[in-house]
């Protein structure tokens, strides 16, 4: 019975090795596999923020015809899932397969593609901080961006942000991130 | 007296198409010229056209067309009336995109190859009755409600290259609205858009000198398919031209992302 109490025999998974182990070290090894678990997930949410979803404004249109070649261009992305499009207003929501395969600079060459440009373009993600700091880098699917605020403001999450930038992304100097 | 008439009735339809403009959606898809503005990247239009040409004497014409464009600032129409082969090609190098809003400016060339042999006329032809080369400037404005494009460019036949002959100049100015729908709701609604248009030439020599007016009605199936009806008459014609009433129609099909994609844009190619 004392054998029981305090003894385990555990099978192993990846061999048919049968252990014996103290109570205490199988507690201490279950704890560790769920620290090691738990800091991975930790780690790979941490390294930069996900877009959930992306809401742009095109400019320069105003035929449903140059509508639609926007809408053609965006759903041809692989990694759009769904646009749901006002056709009045220019506007297009994007929805993704899997938000850390969303490339922001090919939803911009999609627009431009079809022959015109973007107004605003509105992310939404999870920020692994709390706290925006103006002038802090964050970084969002890989591209760093700085925060251009009135000082600092709390992270809700998730957090609808604008991209400062007129030419979204430009290949000199630094990308804005405001909301 | 007829031509001050037409003259006053085509310069009030262009103001009223203006004024009424404020309360319509400005359109740039016109019927008989090209806006400065490029078909989407990779796409490919099928255009088949038929036009009847009346005046001294009648003449029908039926023209295909393959029109595609490789990237987002250059374009190309490859064409045949079956009596002569016909090329455009287009480069926007200029635009400037705000909200309901753009300027754009582009660069074009067209050349007529005819097998028919020259005929008398004092004014440079480009129905494919002979064998021409055109070149020149285009453009557009889209300003919230108002939309309107000029072209300009020297145009010259292609016999007369050689033995320096007559040029001139050929050019248009159109105007489009949209008449319906009066709000966006999908992609599946007709849109029944209208235009007036100008075009003109006028030789160096200024022997020949024409200047006629197209207006046109269009209807737009599922925002990919285009029905063009127009009918052009002469407002001024100082020309022996031996057909100058020409009645249109035309339909075309929108292919999106037809052409396989290339590499992705590196962010200096933008604009």
């Amino acid at each position: 019975m004392i054998l029981f109490n305090y003894f385990w025999i555990v099978k192993s998974s990846y061999s048919k090795l049968y252990t014996i182990y103290s109570k205490k070290l199988l507690k201490k090894i279950i704890l560790m596999r769920y620290l090691i678990i738990g800091l991975f997930f930790f780690l790979s949410s941490s390294a930069t923020a996900q877009v959930q979803s992306v809401e742009l404004v095109a400019s320069g249109l105003t035929c449903s015809m140059c509508s639609k070649a926007i809408f053609k261009s965006l759903s041809a992305l692989d990694f759009v899932s769904n646009v749901k499009v006002d056709i009045e207003k220019s506007s297009y929501i994007l929805a993704f397969k899997s938000p850390n395969e969303v490339k922001i600079e090919q939803i911009r060459d999609a627009v431009y593609d079809a022959g015109f440009a973007i107004e605003t373009m509105q992310l939404t993600a999870n920020f692994p901080s709390a706290k925006a700091v103006t002038n802090e880098t964050v970084s969002l699917n890989g591209y760093q961006f700085k925060w251009k605020l009135l000082g600092s403001k709390n992270i809700s999450s998730p957090q609808e942000v604008t991209i400062v930038n007129k030419e979204i992304l430009p290949t000199e100097g630094v990308y804005y991130l405001k909301f | 007296m007829l031509f001050k008439n037409k003259l006053f009735v085509s310069i009030f339809c262009m103001l009223g198409l203006c004024f009424s403009n404020l309360k319509l959606n400005a359109q740039e898809l016109y019927v008989s010229a090209e806006p400065a503005s490029t078909m989407p990247a990779r796409s490919i239009i099928i255009k088949q056209a038929y036009s009847t040409m009346t005046g001294e004497k009648t003449l029908h014409n039926f023209n295909s067309q393959l029109q595609f464009s490789l990237n987002k600032k250059w374009m190309a129409h490859i064409g045949t009336n079956y009596k002569s082969w016909d090329f455009y090609t287009q480069y926007r190098f200029f635009s400037k995109d705000a909200l309901y809003e753009h300027l754009r400016m582009a660069l074009y060339f067209k050349s007529i190859q005819s097998s028919s042999t020259a005929i008398s006329t004092n004014a440079i032809l480009l129905d494919g009755e002979e064998s021409v080369i055109q070149g020149g400037f285009i453009i557009t404005q889209l300003k919230h409600k108002w939309a309107s494009s000029l072209s300009v460019g020297p145009i010259v036949k292609r016999e007369s290259l050689s033995s320096n002959g007559a040029g001139g100049l050929q050019y248009s100015f159109s105007n489009g609205v949209l008449l319906y729908p009066t709000s966006y709701t999908s992609y599946g609604q007709t849109n029944v858009n209208l235009y007036l248009e100008l075009i003109g030439q006028s030789l160096f020599s200024g022997k020949a000198h024409y200047v006629d007016i197209a207006p046109a009605i269009q209807f737009i199936f599922n925002s990919q398919a285009k029905l063009n009806l127009s009918y052009r008459l002469p407002l001024v014609n100082q020309t022996n031209r031996a057909t100058y009433n020409t009645a249109s129609i035309s339909w075309d099909y929108l292919f999106f992302n037809a052409l396989p994609k290339r590499r992705p844009l590196k962010s200096k190619e933008i604009n």
